[in-house]
């Protein structure tokens, strides 16, 4: 794995980074990053805001049911038991972070961190309501006044219905959402799924309204350890100091100048109010706004595009670019590896999950004939999205008998059947004795289990 | 953790909360998760003096514990590694 120090300078090396006002007021410009952004922001909110109204046979499609305990997933659905399917989801999830960012850099955060998304979004709104980057820097630094009021008020106002609508899209993958809309409506909705509901809304106001690029820069663990995983063939947005500089505007008897005509644009459009010209910093969340603002300006001096853009230091310095490295190879077969696992195991999962539970007042019971008898609770999970009739039987006799069987236990798809069962035997066997209960769901022979317990009798010469 | 130059008392203030509630409510979270995945809310004891919760109450409670627990002890380290003066 290549160790070469990549130089990122860490936030706050440099006290030129920082203006005097820490608000930052992005410029907007339009260009392909930015429409790429738009595409990405409007995909991944129609997902999140339309999944939790998407039904699958009945159900709510994707619904992490808290009260009821259960993950439903397309049909699919996980137990507590199986956590670690959610386990295994999470480190994908990890896995393929590293995979890309060591590919491409910080794709996650100019496109597709909520963060990055939602302050989109807010964004978009603050520039519909108060207008252009000059216009809002004049609003902040006006007096207040009546039209100020308005202004503002108008923004939070849709703010919050962003925010409040949010904070229910939230909680609605967590509780029924048609079940809870209907609660909010009639006032009749729970104290707990209330307070989360704003207190998610709070903290999207807060984040995408106040925070922004706060929370990229002094929050966000990620952005920090993101440069264990960068190296010089990471794909970077980077500013070609070769071509650009000396910056300046060309004069005619003047000295040479580079292609950057210092116009600043990159610098007022950069949420995150860095200048990219400075070099890679852990404030670029590599959003590409630069890309376009400088690819504007080149078109307007007819300089070709490109004098900020996609590349990697070791472009920048003249070599090839490699992209099949150690450090890619590495993270792909993990990722490949944790994901046909996850895969598999899923695919073979036996939708059947079986508890058998002793009685837990008495041991044994001597019925009117002389015989021993132990009682049991057997609870019967159907995992499957269909619903199953099981057979109860006991496997290995040694003796004792399941009165009445084969019992026969119905359970719904999802659903969950407690079956009370009892075993039998003649007097005078062991104290104590291993037995195997088998539950088969009667049209799947796959679908099988047994379970272990113990049936009891008094003890050879007690009286009872 | 002294403040970089330029930087002025409000945004120091900011990061250091931001560094200390983040991460901690990230492993809340986590916490949180593992632990529920393991116990089910219903079949806990919880003491008499407690408001009778439900599934939620109890999922929020837990939640609310953990973090405060990952928030003392980001704040204890925050305040370690400040600089003595
Ligand atoms: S430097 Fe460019 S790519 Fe990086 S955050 Fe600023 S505008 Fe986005
Ligand atoms: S937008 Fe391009 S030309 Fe303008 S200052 Fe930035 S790098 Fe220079």
């Amino acid at each position: 794995m290549s160790r070469t120090p990549i130089k990122l300078t860490l936030v706050g090396d440099d006290g030129a980074m920082y203006e005097s006002a820490p608000k930052v007021y992005p410029h907007e410009v339009p260009g392909r990053f930015g429409n790429l952004r738009k595409i990405a922001a409007v995909v991944l909110l129609g997902i999140f805001y339309g999944l939790p109204w998407l039904k699958w046979n009945g159900m709510q499609a994707v619904l992490f049911d808290l009260p009821a305990r259960k993950f439903h997933l397309f049909g699919l659905v996980l137990w507590p038991q199986d956590f670690p399917w959610l386990a295994g989801l999470l480190v994908i999830a990890g896995l393929s972070l590293f995979f890309f960012t060591a590919l491409a850099g910080r794709l996650w955060c100019g496109y597709a961190c909520p963060q990055t998304v939602w302050t989109e979004v807010f964004l978009w709104i603050e520039q519909r309501v108060e207008g252009t980057r000059n216009q809002r820097m004049k609003l902040d630094a006006a007096p207040w006044s009546a039209s100020k009021v308005r202004i503002k008020a108008t923004k939070h106002a849709l703010w919050l219905v962003l925010a409040l609508w949010t904070g229910f899209t939230f909680v609605g993958f967590f509780t029924p959402i048609a079940t809870l809309g209907g609660s909010l409506l009639h006032g009749e909705a729970g104290g707990w799924v209330t307070f989360w509901l704003l207190f998610y809304a709070f903290a999207t106001w807060g984040n995408a309204g106040f925070l922004r690029e706060q929370v990229c820069r002094y929050m966000c663990p990620y952005a920090r350890f993101q440069g264990a995983m960068f190296d010089r063939q990471t794909l970077i947005i980077a500013y070609d100091e070769k071509r650009g500089e000396p910056r300046g505007r060309a004069r005619k008897d003047g000295p040479a100048v580079g292609d950057c005509i210092d116009c600043s644009l990159c610098v007022q459009v950069c949420p995150t109010g860095i200048d990219i010209r400075n070099g890679l910093q852990y404030d670029c969340i590599a959003c590409g706004a630069c890309i376009d603002a400088c690819d504007g300006v080149m078109d307007k001096i007819s300089r070709p595009r490109g004098l900020i853009r996609y590349t990697t230091q070791t472009s920048l310095a003249g070599a090839a670019t490699r992209i099949l490295r150690p450090r890619v190879l590495v993270y792909g077969t993990l990722l490949l590896a944790a994901l046909t696992a996850w895969t598999w195991s899923l695919a073979v999962r036996m939708p059947l999950g079986v508890d058998v539970l002793r009685d837990r007042n008495a041991l044994y019971r001597v019925a009117s004939d002389g015989s021993i008898e132990n009682a049991y609770t057997l609870k019967v999970m159907n995992k499957d999205v269909v619903p199953h009739a099981y057979a109860i039987t006991l496997v290995d006799g040694d003796g004792v008998t399941l009165v009445g069987a084969p019992l026969v236990a119905e359970v719904e798809a999802g659903g969950i059947a407690a079956v009370a069962a009892t075993l039998r035997a003649a007097p005078g066997g062991p104290s104590m004795r291993n037995v195997h209960l088998r539950v088969a769901a009667k049209e799947d022979d796959r679908q099988v289990r047994e379970e272990e317990s113990r049936f009891f009798s008094p003890a050879p010469g007690a009286t009872r | 953790m002294s403040g970089a130059p330029g930087e002025d008392a409000g945004t120091r203030r900011l990061r250091r909360v931001g560094a200390v509630l983040w991460p901690s409510f990230f492993a809340a979270g986590v916490a949180t998760t593992v632990c529920f995945a393991v116990l089910d809310p219903g079949a806990i004891d919880l003491p008499r003096w407690l408001p009778r919760l439900d599934a939620m109450g109890i999922y929020t409670l837990g939640f609310a514990a953990f973090w405060v627990a990952t928030t003392a002890a980001s704040a204890f380290t925050a305040l370690l590694l400040e600089d003595r003066r």
